[in-house]
């Protein structure tokens, strides 16, 4: 009889614990893990009539919380390793080239990769420094764009930053009229007004540019990963600069170069949000698919460094990657 | 060094539209000359060229090309020496044609450099205390950064000869980043001249302490004029209302400062108007709430809880339905104490049911 009268004294007690728990600052769940073999060549050629020593750029897979990366082989072997403004690795390459002359740029990479969910919706606004830096004005993101401005403040202010994070995203993949672009637009020429509502007009570049300024004007820190979408564990894409015009959309069935969102949550860091995976509000849910190359933090006219390679004086014509993908 | 057709850019398929654009390079000078206002002139000086080293100075295609461009010049032009260009002050750009003026760069990467005759150029005087490239240290004594812009927008670009004058402003130290790039191939007291022959050689800042004697440090001027027209604070969500009380529209920071923590949101206001901020998960004995625009802190307030009770946070499903068992399992715990008491009184036994 005691044992039962304890128990109902404990258990308003315990209820009354339970309605005051604090919701979590916001977990993450790793949903996959895969470390891929990735090898890439780059055919570069000589267009001019005289011999060309030339600096090329290759920007490489980097090391985050969610990708660990190697450099297994480099031919020609690089000069430097350096860091750009953003902390992105890039390797620099002196290659040699006689007039009309080809020369192969190979590189191999092996990068572990893990997939992620985030398990709870972050509360918490980010420091005054942080907002401060990731959410000011850029040629690609103008967050003084009234239409931008005013679109923003309609759909996606809220009072917490995850729920003006995925009420953006919900906006904006709602939007997209997918077309491969060959020219950046930035935000202030991606959203166009048809009849009845906006369209998001452009490939991957325009709907994370869209997204990263909207997400700015509203005081989220937002910035760009670049990098590869691989569309199975193991495959091969390509790309030939001569033919990439002509074939538009038909593009992206061989070629997965990428680039999308991500947003910064206090007490968890950067969380991306990749859309365009699945056409989904993904804040958070990040598929083991995707190698970043990189990130667009600061550089007013974005990065040059989101290309597969970067030649000076030769001229880029042929890239392919193959990889292949396996537990760690 | 800029190649002009490269600046293209698509994470899909990048260098596509090369061929259809002109594609010849730009060899790139400045002249910057630091004053004792605090200002400096800043002089671009360009000279476009073939690949094989042939001048395409005057040829009309070329030039009309470059005119349409001019805006882009500026844009860099500002960038050295701030990330935020719309809030740095500067006058006018004067764009121009001289043919006393030359032009170096080491053509087609040879190791040697060549000098063009004939510039474009294009001038403007920036005040450097709207910088926010700028550190006052001490007085009229400052550091300056001055960015190679063109290497940060694209690795392939950058500044092939930079010289740097000191009229009216003293020189107290320089240095360079990264530091594996070149340094100065001629320094003297008041002039320090930079040759770049390719892009690993060349900084990526040039980084100076100054003095100059009209030099005030102003910081990045405020976008608008706001007012904290309410604050409240209930222990646990801080709630304010920003006011725009000026004729321009532009953003504001509050900042709420607690307890070993801090957050930040940025808002937009329009002339007149005003935005409710709310921070839900904010926790301390007070908050001290700021309102920044630009560099300035425009008013500052500090909250304490007010009398009303936190608001209980939503729960989520898991605990919603624990809860609900609990509750099921206290009024089934509190039927069966009742009815054992009654039976008690009743002198009667109580049985499980049978068949």
């Amino acid at each position: 009889m005691s044992i039962v009268r304890g128990i109902v004294l404990l258990l308003p007690a315990l209820a009354l614990l339970l309605a005051t728990f604090p919701a979590g600052q916001g977990s993450v769940t790793v949903t996959a893990n895969v470390t891929y073999v990735l090898a890439g060549r780059f055919l570069l050629v000589n267009n001019a009539n005289s011999t060309v020593r030339d600096f090329v750029y290759v920007p490489l897979p980097q090391n985050t919380t969610f990708q660990k990366s190697y450099v297994v082989s480099m031919d020609p072997p690089p000069l430097r390793y350096a860091v750009d403004e953003d902390g992105n690795t890039y390797a620099i390459v002196l290659v040699e080239a006689d007039p009309g002359s080809k020369v192969w740029l190979r590189v191999e990479y092996m990068v572990s990769v893990a997939g992620y969910r985030l398990e709870s919706a972050p509360r918490t606004w980010p420091p005054f420094n942080v907002a401060r830096k990731y959410t000011s004005s850029s040629g690609y993101w103008n967050v003084y764009n009234e239409t931008l401005i005013d679109l923003a403040y309609r759909v996606a202010y809220a009072d917490a930053p995850y729920d003006a994070a995925i009420k953006l995203a919900e906006w904006v993949v709602g939007r997209v009229k997918y077309r491969v672009q060959f020219s950046r637009l930035g935000s202030d020429h991606a959203v166009v007004h048809s009849l009845f509502d906006y369209a998001i007009v452009g490939d991957c570049v325009e709907v994370a540019d869209v997204y990263v300024t909207m997400a700015r004007v509203l005081g989220l820190p937002a910035r760009t990963a670049y990098g590869l979408l691989l569309s199975d564990r193991e495959g091969r894409m390509w790309l030939n600069m001569s033919t990439a015009m002509e074939e538009g959309d038909e593009l992206i069935e061989h070629w997965g170069g990428h680039i999308w969102p991500q947003v910064y949550f206090a007490g968890i860091g950067w969380v991306d949000i990749d859309m365009l995976d699945g056409m989904r509000a993904n804040v958070g849910i990040f598929s083991e698919r995707h190698i970043v190359f990189g990130f667009e933090e600061t550089k007013y006219f974005g990065s040059a460094l989101s290309s597969v390679c970067v030649p000076s004086y030769l001229t880029l014509q042929y890239a392919e990657y193959e990889y292949r993908g396996g537990s760690p | 060094m800029r190649r002009v057709a490269a600046l293209v850019l698509c994470a899909v398929a990048f260098a596509a539209l090369a061929s259809a654009q002109p594609s010849y390079w730009i060899a790139l000078n400045y002249r910057v000359t630091f004053l004792g206002d605090g200002s400096a002139l800043v002089e671009a000086l360009t000279h476009p060229f073939t690949i094989d080293g042939r001048s395409l100075f005057g040829d009309p295609e070329v030039e009309q090309d470059m005119n349409s461009s001019i805006a882009g010049l500026a844009n860099y032009t500002l960038l050295m020496f701030s990330d935020n260009p719309k809030l740095l002050r500067h006058t006018s750009f004067l764009y121009e044609k001289r043919l006393n003026e030359k032009v170096s760069c080491d053509v087609a990467n040879t190791g040697s450099l060549f000098e063009f005759d004939g510039a474009y150029v294009l001038s403007a005087r920036i005040y450097l205390n709207t910088s926010s490239y700028v550190k006052p240290l001490n007085g009229s004594t400052f550091e300056v950064k001055v960015r190679d812009s063109f290497t940060s927008l694209d690795v392939r670009s950058w500044i092939d000869v930079i010289e740097f004058r000191f009229e009216g402003a003293k020189l107290l130290s320089y240095r360079w980043e990264p530091p594996f790039a070149r340094g100065p191939s001629d320094a003297e007291g008041d002039y320090l001249l930079w040759v770049n022959f390719n892009e690993p050689q060349a900084p990526d800042f040039y980084v100076f302490v100054l003095e100059a004697p009209g030099f005030t440090y102003v910081g990045e001027p405020p976008e608008v004029n706001a007012t904290l027209t309410a604050v409240e604070f209930d222990g646990t969500q801080l709630r304010v209302v920003v006011a725009n009380t000026g004729s321009a529209s532009g953003y504001a920071f509050v900042r709420a400062v607690y307890g070993g923590g801090e957050q930040a949101r940025k808002v937009y206001l329009l002339p007149g108007g005003s935005r409710e901020v709310v921070f839900p998960d904010v926790q301390g004995a007070s908050v001290e709430v700021e309102l920044y625009s630009g560099s300035t802190l425009l008013e500052k307030r500090v909250a304490e809880p007010s009398a009303i009770q936190p608001k209980p946070q939503p729960l989520p499903l898991p605990y919603l339905l624990l809860f609900a068992a609990l509750l099921v399992a206290m009024v089934a715990a509190f039927y069966f104490i009742r009815r054992r008491r009654r039976s008690a009184v009743e002198g009667v036994s109580w049985q499980e049911p049978t068949l």
